[in-house]
């Protein structure tokens, strides 16, 4: 027992501990997500560079063309190339679910902290509202927001991070609530630390671990409802490139298979990438809580 | 058990009361005016003023929150601001398509994912472990949207199989109905098979670690009997929840799926309602499908309770 405050701060704390990189890298599946994910970011960081063409140049002489060696993923229908398209569009869905799951995790967190803090007739309020929040399916709750607020990114943003707070606050609130009966933080208390100080100092970076964990779980499911709203064409409005935009576009021209084919492709590999590692970081995880357990 | 279910049943009604408010508040969140749906952009300032006493826009938002519910629990759900069709009929409508696009994508995915999900477990680590685990991991990754798409290319443009889009009611023409559901029934369903398997093959992996199983295969029982009467029985228990709360997930896929196959269904009914910015439609159709997702969990809990008393107890204690 008396260890127990060095069991916990050692166990969960993913951190910048160089040690959870190399561990992903053994993992077969987390290495392959991993690379898959840093391989979207850099193309998202790097698409000016890495693009061949302009993604919104229009080129009336180049309409609906087929893979060729100019146009890798061949042209749409206003002959822009495809390639440069999916290449901004990783950019903007990336930016949505990176805004989407920030807004999520620090609303949830709030949230699921103040619960599991004050307890009582706050945790019984917030909680009731979470699981009304969590009864309506995350697509249908982002399709009313989006309805009422009108297409646009920053709406999708916000309908994705509503949607998704809760998941966050009950597992916020699930950490809280088992580390707060901890020594460490009697400990904390009894020493005369404040409320704010045991929740930043003592609490929150022990929680952290698993709720990071659980971001990229989320970033997953977020990455689909983005994409999906765009598919309605409730999301990025053209001519952003976006990915589901270019599958719905190519709805409209079934034979020519390349225009809705490869952005397809590219929304699967960046949801495997974010399962893969969210897979491989539980795994990780739930290894190093019995590695901590056997001793 | 009665107990149980009158608990189970008194905790769902706050839950069914909040979503009704968010569902209100976010839909009547829309800003400018609603009359520009019905009278169009060339009404005169005072024909606008009485369409708003009309439809009532102009009372206090909690008025017409509470105004609604009200009558929405009466089954008077108002009238499309698009085709002035009554909501409720409109719903009624387009109710079964989705009910029968679920149970059909339901079947699906349990087909595939409860013999996969079993035999994964009992050849845990075996290469057939690996391509299920290989499978399961690529479908969830398959968005369905894009998945829809490539069934379309694949069976109805390439191989000229099945039709790419429309809908025929099962009473008017069975076989032409399935004919034309089975696409978008297998774009949802799929989506859905890689967690039954992974729950199915948790779950087994489990109960194959009991005693009770070590004893049953120590006293000589034959394997298929040890699966069949000691294995599957207990380890399909988590597997029903998971179906249970799988169906908002197909409900949400549905709304997709419905659109890119013109399924007639509430799906693409919201769809089409968002973007005409006809909000009593969306509000009703959206508050259905929570009714429905709310309803069908607290029957899983209720079924779960009776199969497993241990979880009776935990709520009643």
């Amino acid at each position: 027992m008396g260890t127990g405050a060095a069991e916990k701060t050692s166990a969960p704390g993913v951190g910048a501990e160089p040690r959870l990189v190399r561990d992903l890298f053994q993992h077969r599946q987390g290495a392959v997500g991993t690379v898959l994910a840093l391989g979207l970011v850099l193309m998202a960081v790097l698409a000016p560079l890495l693009s061949p063409f302009d993604p919104q140049h229009v080129n009336v002489e180049k309409i609906l063309e087929p893979p060729s060696a100019t146009h890798w993923l061949g042209t749409d229908e206003l002959g822009r190339d495809i390639a440069s398209r999916i290449i901004f569009g990783g950019r903007v869905t990336l930016q949505v679910v990176a805004g989407a799951v920030a807004l999520s995790l620090m609303a949830g967190a709030v949230l699921g902290f103040i619960a599991a803090y004050l307890g009582r007739f706050w945790d019984a309020l917030i909680m009731r509202v979470i699981d009304a929040l969590l009864a309506i399916p995350p697509l249908i709750l982002a399709l009313a927001i989006v309805a009422a607020l009108g297409p646009n990114l920053f709406y999708t943003i916000l309908a994705i991070a509503l949607a998704k707070l809760g998941m966050f606050a009950r597992l916020v609130r699930g950490e809280v609530l088992s580390l707060k009966s901890m020594e460490f933080v009697e400990a904390a208390r009894a020493a005369g630390a404040s409320n704010t100080r045991i929740a930043f100092k003592h609490i929150w970076p022990n929680a952290a671990g698993n709720v990071i964990v659980f971001s990229a779980v989320v970033a997953s499911s977020a990455l689909l409802i983005e994409s999906a709203l765009n598919f309605l064409g409730l999301g990025a409005q053209p001519p952003t490139p976006s990915w589901g935009v270019m599958i719905s576009t190519g709805m409209q021209h079934w034979t020519l298979w390349w225009m809705s084919i490869f952005p397809g492709f590219a929304i699967f590999l960046a949801i495997l990438a974010f399962n893969l590692l969210g897979d491989a970081l539980r795994d990780i995880m739930d290894r190093r809580l019995l590695d901590v357990g056997r001793l | 058990m009665l107990l149980f279910i009158s608990k189970r049943i008194g905790q769902t009604v706050p839950v069914v009361l909040l979503v009704s408010f968010f569902v209100f508040f976010v839909i009547n969140v829309i800003p400018g005016d609603p009359t520009l749906t019905v009278l169009g952009e060339f009404a005169t300032p005072e024909q606008r003023e009485i369409a708003r006493q009309q439809y009532g826009f102009d009372r206090p938002m909690f008025v017409q929150y509470v105004d609604w519910l009200t009558r929405t629990l009466s089954g008077d759900l108002g009238r499309s601001l698009h085709s002035n069709e009554r909501v409720w009929a409109m719903l009624v409508d387009r109710l079964p398509v989705s009910l029968e696009l679920s149970a059909l994508a339901l079947t699906i995915a349990l087909l595939i994912g409860l013999p996969c999900g079993i035999l994964a477990a009992l050849r845990r680590g075996t290469t057939v472990d690996t391509l299920i685990g290989m499978f399961s991991a690529i479908a969830l990754g398959v968005p369905y949207f894009w998945l829809g798409v490539l069934l379309i290319l694949l069976f109805a443009i390439v191989f000229n199989l099945l039709p790419p889009s429309g809908y025929v009611p099962f009473t008017e023409s069975p076989v032409e109905n399935l004919k034309l559901m089975i696409l978008p029934a297998l774009t949802v369903g799929l989506h859905v098979a890689p967690l039954i398997i992974r729950q199915t093959r948790a779950s087994v992996l489990q109960v194959l670690s009991h005693d009770y199983v070590r004893t049953a295969h120590a006293k000589g029982l034959p394997w298929s009997a040890i699966v069949r009467k000691h294995i599957l029985r207990n380890a399909l228990i988590p597997v029903l929840t998971l179906v249970g709360l799988q169906l908002g997930n197909m409900l949400g896929g549905a709304i997709v799926t419905e659109t890119i196959f013109s399924t007639p269904g509430l799906g693409s009914l919201i769809v089409a309602a968002v973007s005409t910015r006809d909000f009593p439609v969306v509000q009703s159709g959206i508050f259905l499908i929570v009714l429905l997702v709310i309803f069908v969990n607290l029957i899983t809990d209720i079924l779960y309770a009776y199969v497993d008393p241990r979880i009776r107890q935990l709520l009643i204690v």
